[in-house]
């Protein structure tokens, strides 16, 4: 098996003394080139966990490391070599006056030299398909490439993890899927990528392994048809099945969860 | 019967600006009682239909406008806000920043006093309304305490209670998990079904919309590119494809069916169309 | 501790003392039942009085304690008490410091303070705590306000007074705002420091430097809040006219008794103060 990057050991956490657990003894690890989906509830505790990662949030009991390193004992800003971290909202981020400013902050930190650094975010921006003069303001983008933009500064910073939460908002559907794909790659070159996301038919599509949580705890664990095909056990957990594997179980096709092994098995039975 | 509920005629817009025209030679009818979708690729204008819709355009944001836009027979882009909203009610993605008041009833009446109904009325109105969306018993709770998806619940409700002809939502359940949007869609479904509401909406769960919706529009690029029955829409796999939208899953799979040189006679969007269909296909295939 | 994580305990209790949202306190109190018109005149002859009295602390006294009883009748939590005071101290001992400074060859000193090198005479001793109090006591007049009147009663205040309500609903909207604002900077933190910029460094230089990439995003963030809540005012018909209210408010004859008690209270100190009254020199004299 490939080596572990985030290991994340019965790791109990809450806000302040006075609130309940948000997170109740959660192990969860990372290996290198996996793709990782994590589904739940708001206020499962997925985000709350995966601010773990980087040390944003230390465990209260329970340890979580990074590449070996402690994260109670490395700087976020250590951390941040390793692990990128793309948020909702990309006006959260935004500060620069031009896009090459954005883009080359992180990278200046890391200690790159200035080729180095026009060359990553060149790559960055064609990867996510942003062709814009790199001396315009971001502010005078749209959401949706602000959002693009918040993107490119994480991969230009080419972290061995990506945690990517709820990154989706405002972009559609093709895009979206688009840089998931591009992702998707990535993982194939030895990065890993931890996708939260509401999205069922996404993470079904691309995730090597599926994460459900619920109420702190990670309640079902497996590859996507385990937890995603099964209509019966996201029914009782407020989630809403793919429309595929409702129709599969009803035409007792076993659990399906792509579109693509949908019309595998319906070629298999309907081909001339 | 009498005019239909929204009327859209040779639309043109403009941002103040901007060069390009944002929306181009919009024509849509949407009857009474109409349950509308409306899908499309970012950028493509569908929030800026949205607010020319609520008058959001040009009360807030300037721009030129040419065409008419009638809803119920009136030329809201003459309308002044207060009369919009006696006839249209808006509602959008983010359900936090749609709480004014410290408590579900206060947040409730807040629209009803802007009104300046008679304090009987609004009683009664906030009352049934609150007991129809199912937050009675948490009435006197603060906004905040409850999930995010009953927030958006109580937006909407608040809306609601100015009893509103026509309900446009942008993305209402974009920012809630599932059990958020299933209440969300199923409180619009109920609202078709009990008041034969007129609802456009801008909605991504296109399995659930396909189920209710009476017709999808497809915008790109600031024109209507598709309208029709959802059945319809999603059998013309070229243009699906191209825009770039998101069709019912079964759809897709099927379009990947006749990639692969199956013959089929139409292409199913709800699940129930599909297990019929396919059940007829392999009971008659053996 | 790191300033920046002092900072947030700051605010952060800041914002646990405003509720969820706004000021408002719920409680079960005389103050409670007072018609809201009656607290807003309550302020504004607490401030008159505040100013009449700007230059002698020992006049602008009773003010404090008069408003100080009406938060303890407000049954108001003890933090909120007790914050008020603490900031009050430290409040106090600047200003005095300050104002003494000016007046140190004014009047007949009291004491010296080695360290400032600092003669307090009892003139600035007098201005000192006058001006210390023509600031705190509109504060604390104003803790008091927001603490017992309801936000639902707020627009119905200034509107039923004939006060642009529309001005009053601003000031409460701003106040809703305030745990939202808090929430935002906390994710704006968080979004930064996971991009390596050491938003929280303990180099003071640094933090200054990184003050940019919280405020910028902040700024807009609040921006964008700002403009939605503006389009929920105008979906839900908000200055469409004459505003009408479920639970109007009523006048009832304890407000009336209030009202004058008050109304005498004050105006009789700032009566006496504008013929030259000073409890100092009164108590100085009899002595």
């Amino acid at each position: 098996m490939s080596e572990v990057l985030i290991e994340a050991k019965g790791v109990w956490f809450k806000y302040n003394k006075k609130q309940d657990w948000v997170l109740k003894g959660v192990n969860f690890t990372v290996r290198r080139g996996e793709f990782v989906g994590v589904i739940g509830e708001s206020g499962a505790g997925k985000t709350t966990l995966a601010k773990h990662f980087n040390g944003l949030l230390k465990p209260w009991r329970g340890e979580v490391r990074v590449l070996g390193m402690d994260t109670r004992r490395v700087p976020t800003s250590r951390l941040a070599r390793h692990v990128g971290y793309v948020f909702q909202n990309p006006d959260s981020q935004i500060y620069s006056a031009t896009i090459r400013d954005e883009l080359s902050v992180g990278l200046k930190k890391l200690g790159f030299k200035t080729e180095e650094i026009e060359e990553r975010i060149k790559w960055a921006l064609e990867v996510v398909d942003l062709r814009k003069p790199l001396d315009i303001s971001p502010h005078v983008l749209s959401f949706g490439e602000r959002h693009r933009l918040a993107i490119a500064t994480v991969l230009a910073l080419n972290p061995d993890v990506f945690v990517l939460d709820e990154p989706f908002a405002g972009i559609d559907y093709k895009r979206s899927l688009n840089l998931l794909e591009i992702f998707r790659e990535l993982t194939k070159k030895g990065h890993s990528v931890v996708l939260i996301a509401h999205d069922l038919q996404l993470i079904a599509e691309l995730a090597d392994r599926v994460v459900f949580m619920s109420q702190g705890r990670i309640i079902r664990e497996g590859t996507p048809e385990e937890v995603i095909g099964d209509v019966a056990f996201l029914e009782s957990n407020g989630y809403i099945p793919l429309q595929v594997s409702v129709i599969a179980s009803k035409l007792g096709l076993g659990k399906v969860v792509r579109v693509g092994d949908m019309a595998g098995e319906l070629y298999k039975r309907m081909a001339p | 019967m009498s005019e239909p509920a929204v009327e859209i005629k040779d639309l043109w817009f403009k941002y103040l600006l901007a060069e390009d025209w944002t929306l181009k030679n919009l024509n849509l009818t949407v009857e009474r009682g109409e349950f509308v979708v409306l899908m499309g690729p970012s950028g493509c204008g569908k929030s800026t239909l949205m607010y020319i819709l609520t008058g959001i355009i040009p009360n807030m944001i300037k721009g030129t406008i040419k065409g008419t836009v009638r809803v119920l027979g009136k030329d809201i882009l003459r309308l002044q806000p207060q009369e919009i909203v006696r006839d249209i009610g808006f509602v959008f993605q983010n359900p936090d920043s749609q709480i004014i008041m410290p408590s579900v009833l206060e947040e409730v009446i807040f629209g009803l006093e802007n009104l300046g109904l008679p304090p009987d009325e609004i009683r009664e109105r906030a009352e049934e309304i609150i007991k129809y969306v199912g937050l009675w018993e948490k009435k006197d709770l603060s906004p905040w305490s409850l999930s995010a998806g009953e927030r958006q619940i109580l937006a909407i409700a608040s809306v609601l209670a100015l009893r509103p002809k026509v309900m446009i939502l942008d993305e209402p359940t974009s920012m809630l998990d599932h059990r958020g949007t299933k209440r969300v869609l199923d409180l619009l479904d109920r609202l078709k079904r009990d008041y034969q509401m007129t609802i456009v909406v801008v909605e991504h769960r296109i399995e659930w919309a396909s189920e209710i919706a009476d017709k999808i529009v497809i915008m790109d690029k600031g024109e209507f590119v598709a309208v029709g029955k959802p059945s319809e829409v999603f059998s013309n796999y070229e243009l699906v494809k191209r825009v770039g939208v998101r069709p019912p899953m079964i759809s897709e799979v099927f379009y990947k069916l006749i990639d692969r040189g199956v013959r089929v006679d139409r292409i199913p969007v709800t699940a129930r169309e599909a297990v019929e269909l396919i059940k007829g296909r392999l009971g008659g295939g053996r | 501790m790191r300033k920046s994580v002092k900072f947030a305990k700051i605010y952060l209790s800041v914002v646990e003392l405003s509720g969820e949202i706004g000021l408002y306190y719920e409680a079960d109190s005389v103050i409670h039942r007072l018609d809201p018109r009656v607290k807003l005149a309550w302020f504004v002859l607490a401030l008159a009085a505040s100013i009449a009295t700007q230059f002698d602390g020992s006049v602008g006294v009773f003010v404090f304690i008069s408003l100080i009883v009406g938060i303890v009748l407000a049954r108001l939590s003890l933090a909120r008490l007790l914050i008020t005071i603490t900031y009050s101290v430290v409040f106090f001992i600047v200003t005095i410091l300050v104002w003494a400074s000016f007046y140190q060859n004014v009047g007949r000193p009291l004491f010296y303070i080695g360290f400032a090198n600092l003669v307090v005479t009892d003139v600035g001793l007098l201005v000192g705590t006058g001006k210390f109090f023509l600031i705190v006591n509109p504060i604390t007049a104003m803790l008091l306000f927001f603490s017992t009147v309801k936000p639902y009663d707020l627009v119905q205040t200034f509107d039923k007074l004939r006060l642009p309500y529309k001005a009053g609903f601003t000031l409460f909207l701003s106040l809703r705002l305030l745990p939202v604002t808090f929430k935002e900077l906390k994710e704006i933190i968080d979004v930064q420091k996971s991009r390596g910029i050491e938003v929280d460094s303990p180099n003071p230089v640094k933090r200054i430097a990184y003050t940019i990439p919280v405020f910028v995003p902040l700024i807009i963030r609040i921006m964008s809040i700002t403009w939605e809540t503006a389009i929920t005012l105008m979906v839900r018909g908000f200055g469409a006219g004459k505003r009408s209210y479920m639970k109007p408010l009523n006048w009832s004859r304890r407000d009336t008794i209030a009202l004058v008690v008050l109304a005498a209270f004050y105006i009789s100190i700032i009566a006496l103060k504008l013929v030259g009254f000073s409890t100092y020199t009164y108590v100085e004299g009899w002595r």
